[in-house]
C-alpha cells in the first residue's frame, strides 16, 4: 500500500471514530424520547448496535460449522 | 392520463403476445410501452368492483380497487417498468415474454376481488415465473426451476384446498378478512406463507434467485413474494401468529447472510429478513402497523430491486457473483458502485433513505402495543441488515481485495434503471409524505424526530464499528466457497433416496404387477400370443401407478365438490 492510500485510510478511520464519539456524546446532550426504561441507559443504541453485531458474528461462525459443506454437495 | 374500461393485466398479456412476434427495437418499444399503457388503464379502473364475470354458479371479480390494491398495483407497474428497462439489452425472448405474463399475473392477483380469481392469477404467477427461471440458461437453471415450480404448485394446491373447504362451510368467496377458526383458512394461510417465504418453506427463495439470469432475478424479486404480502395484508391483518412467524423471518436469515458467499444469495436471505418486517406489521394489525408493512413492501421492491440490479450488473460484466471472486471493482464501475451504495443505505435505514421512513413504522407499532421483546429482536435484525446488505454487499463486490477483474460499466439501460430506482429510494427517504399519502390508513407518524434520527445513527455507526473491529481482529468469518445447508436439504436428499427406492424396490414390484395385469391376464383371456406384443416399456410401468394416483385424487376432489 502506498503512502497516499495509507494516509487516506487513516483519515477515513479517524473521521469514522470522531463520528462515533460525537454520536455517543450527543446522547448526553439530547433528551431522548423514551418508550421503555432500558432506552434510558446512556448510549443504549450504541451498545446495542455494537454487541448485536458481535453476537451475530460469533453465532454465525457456529452456524457455519454446522451447515457448511463442500461446494458440490448436491452434485451440481 | 387514464384509459377506462380496460384491465391492466390484459394489456400486459397483449404486450406479451406482441413481444413474442416482434424482435429488436420494435420489441423493446413494446416492452417499455406495455407497463406505461397498463398504468393508464389502472388509473382508469373505477373504485370498488368491476370486470365481473359470471360462470356457472361462480362470480369472478377481476378488479376490486381500493387503497390497498391501488398501491400494490402502482408498485408492480413501477417494478415492471424498471425491470423491463434493465433488461432491454438482452435478446432473450423466452425471458422477456414470460416476464410480461408474470407481471400481468401479479397485477391481476392484487386486483382480484374474490378467491377464485386470485387462484387463477396465483397459478399463472407460478407458471410464468418458472419460465423466467428456466430462461436463465445457466447450467443449473432447469433443475432449480423445477424445484421452484414444485413449491409454487404446492402453494397453489394449498390455496385450492383452502378455498374448497372454506366455500363448503358456506362462506362467501369474496376476498376479505379471514378468521383462522373457519375451516380452510389454515390452508389459505399456508398457501400465502409458501409464496411469502415463511420459515421452513423459504428455501425456494435462496435456491432460485441466485440461479436465474442477471435480468430474470430482477423480475423475480419484485412480484411473487410481494403478491403474497399483499394477500396476507388483505386476508390476515391482526392475526397474532404472524408476529411470531415474522420475527423468526427477520432473525434467522441474517446469520446465513454472513456466511453465504454468493452475493445474490446474500440478497435472497436479506429479502426473507425484510419480508419478516412486513409479516410482523400485518400480524400486529393496527393502522400504524399495516401502513408500515405496506410502505415497507413498497420501499423493499425499490431498494432490493436496486441491489439485485447492481449485483446483476456485476454478474453481467464479470460473469461472477461470489464474494471470493469479486473485489476492487469501484475504479472500473464507479457509477454502479455509487448506485449500489444508495441501495445499501436505503435497506440499512440510513436517515434520508427509504427504509428509514417505513421500517420504523412497524417497530413503532410493536412498541406501541407493548411488545418490548419483539421490538428488541427487530432492532437486532436491523443491525444485522446493516451488516450483510449495507456493508458486506458493496464491500466485497466493489472494494475489499482487488482481484484484477476485467470490467467496465454495464450497458446504459441497466444504469438508467438503477438510477431511477436509486432516485426513488432517495425521493421517498426525503419526502415520505409522497408515499404516506397513498397508504391504506391515514398516517400520523413522524419519522424525522430528533430521537429517531439520533438513535438510528448511533445504532448504524456502532454496528459498523463492530464490523470493522471484527474484520481487523479476524473474528469475522472469511468468505469461503461452501454450500451452506438449509432446510431444503431434507427434501433434496429425501427426494434422491425416494428416487433410488423408486428405481429399485418399487420398480421391481410395479413391473411384476404390470406384467401380471398387462401381460399375463390378457394373455390368459385372449389366449397365447407371440412374444413381445404386449410388452410395455419400463417408463410406462413407472408412470402407470402415478396416473392411477392422479385419477384417484381427481375423484376425491370431485366427490368433495359435489358431496
Amino acid at each position: 500500500m502506498n503512502d497516499f492510500k495509507l494516509r487516506r485510510l487513516k483519515t477515513g478511520t479517524l473521521l469514522f471514530a470522531i463520528g462515533c464519539v460525537v454520536a455517543l456524546l450527543l446522547d448526553a446532550a439530547i433528551d431522548r424520547h423514551l418508550d421503555t426504561e432500558m432506552e434510558g441507559i446512556f448510549g443504549f443504541y450504541c451498545l446495542f448496535g455494537f454487541f448485536a453485531i458481535v453476537v451475530l458474528v460469533i453465532l454465525s461462525r457456529v452456524l457455519r460449522r454446522i451447515v457448511a459443506r463442500e461446494e458440490h454437495f448436491y452434485g451440481d | 392520463m387514464a384509459i377506462e374500461g380496460f384491465h391492466p393485466s390484459f394489456v400486459f398479456l397483449i404486450g406479451a403476445v406482441v413481444a413474442t412476434f416482434t424482435r429488436g427495437t420494435l420489441r423493446s418499444v413494446v416492452m417499455v410501452a406495455t407497463p406505461i399503457i397498463s398504468f393508464a388503464c389502472l388509473r382508469g379502473l373505477p373504485l370498488g368492483d368491476s370486470f365481473v364475470v359470471e360462470i356457472a354458479q361462480w362470480t369472478l371479480t377481476f378488479s376490486h380497487r381500493d387503497e390497498l390494491s391501488w398501491i400494490f398495483g402502482l408498485l408492480f407497474h413501477l417494478a415492471a417498468l424498471l425491470a423491463v428497462i434493465y433488461s432491454l439489452h438482452t435478446r432473450n425472448r423466452m425471458e422477456q415474454v414470460s416476464a410480461l405474463v408474470y407481471a400481468a399475473s401479479a397485477i391481476g392477483a392484487v386486483l382480484a376481488g374474490d378467491f377464485l380469481t386470485l387462484f387463477i392469477w396465483w397459478e399463472m404467477l407460478a407458471l410464468s415465473s418458472t419460465f423466467v427461471v428456466f430462461a436463465g440458461h445457466q447450467r443449473r437453471s432447469m433443475a432449480t426451476g423445477l424445484r421452484y415450480f414444485a413449491f409454487q404448485i404446492v402453494s397453489g394446491l394449498c390455496l385450492l384446498t383452502g378455498i374448497l373447504l372454506y366455500s363448503n362451510s358456506g362462506m362467501s368467496l369474496e376476498l376479505g378478512r379471514l378468521d383462522l377458526a373457519t375451516p380452510g383458512t389454515m390452508w389459505i394461510l399456508l398457501a400465502f406463507g409458501i409464496k411469502a417465504g415463511f420459515p421452513l418453506v423459504h428455501s425456494w427463495i435462496v435456491d432460485t434467485y441466485p440461479a436465474a439470469s442477471a435480468t430474470g432475478t430482477v423480475f423475480l424479486c419484485a412480484f411473487t413474494t410481494k403478491t403474497a404480502v399483499y394477500a396476507l395484508a388483505r386476508c390476515f391483518p391482526g392475526t397474532e401468529e404472524l408476529i411470531t412467524i415474522g420475527v423468526v423471518m427477520t432473525c434467522f436469515p441474517i446469520f446465513y447472510a454472513i456466511i453465504e458467499n454468493d452475493l445474490r444469495k446474500v440478497l435472497s436471505y436479506s429479502m426473507i429478513n425484510q419480508i419478516g418486517f412486513m409479516v410482523v406489521g400485518i400480524g400486529i394489525g393496527t393502522e400504524l402497523a399495516i401502513n408500515g408493512a405496506v410502505a415497507h413492501a413498497f420501499n423493499e421492491v425499490l431498494f432490493k430491486g436496486l441491489l439485485f440490479m447492481s449485483m446483476g450488473a456485476v454478474l453481467h460484466v464479470t460473469g461472477k457473483s461470489r464474494g471470493t471472486d469479486l473485489g476492487g471493482l469501484w475504479k472500473k464501475m464507479p457509477w454502479t458502485t455509487g448506485l449500489c451504495i444508495v441501495g445499501a443505505a436505503s435497506i440499512s435505514a440510513v436517515p434520508l433513505f427509504s427504509s428509514f421512513v417505513s421500517k420504523s413504522m412497524v417497530m413503532a407499532a410493536a412498541m406501541e402495543q407493548g411488545h418490548t421483546w419483539l421490538w428488541l429482536l427487530l432492532l437486532f435484525a436491523s443491525a444485522g441488515v446493516l451488516e450483510h446488505a449495507g456493508i458486506k454487499i458493496p464491500y466485497f463486490a466493489f472494494f475489499a481485495r482487488d482481484r484484477g477483474l476485467e470490467a467496465s460499466e454495464p450497458p446504459r439501460n441497466m444504469l438508467l434503471a438503477m438510477s431511477l430506482a436509486a432516485l426513488l429510494c432517495i425521493l421517498i427517504g426525503c419526502r415520505p409524505d409522497l408515499l404516506y399519502s397513498m397508504l391504506p390508513y391515514e398516517v400520523s407518524f413522524e419519522p424525522f424526530t430528533t430521537t429517531h434520527v439520533l438513535t438510528q445513527i448511533q445504532l448504524l455507526l456502532f454496528a459498523s464499528m463492530a464490523v470493522v473491529v471484527l474484520m481487523k481482529t479476524g473474528i469475522y468469518p472469511p468468505e469461503l466457497v461452501k454450500e451452506n445447508l438449509d432446510v431444503d436439504v431434507i427434501p433434496r436428499l429425501g427426494g434422491r433416496a425416494l428416487l433410488r427406492w423408486l428405481r429399485g424396490t418399487f420398480a421391481r414390484v410395479t413391473t411384476r404387477l404390470s406384467v401380471m395385469v398387462l401381460d399375463r391376464i390378457p394373455a390368459a383371456i385372449a389366449g397365447p400370443r407371440g412374444p413381445g406384443q404386449l410388452q410395455m416399456s419400463l417408463q410406462w410401468r413407472l408412470v402407470l401407478p402415478g396416473l392411477l394416483l392422479v385419477v384417484a385424487l381427481l375423484a376425491f376432489l370431485i366427490a368433495n365438490l359435489y358431496g
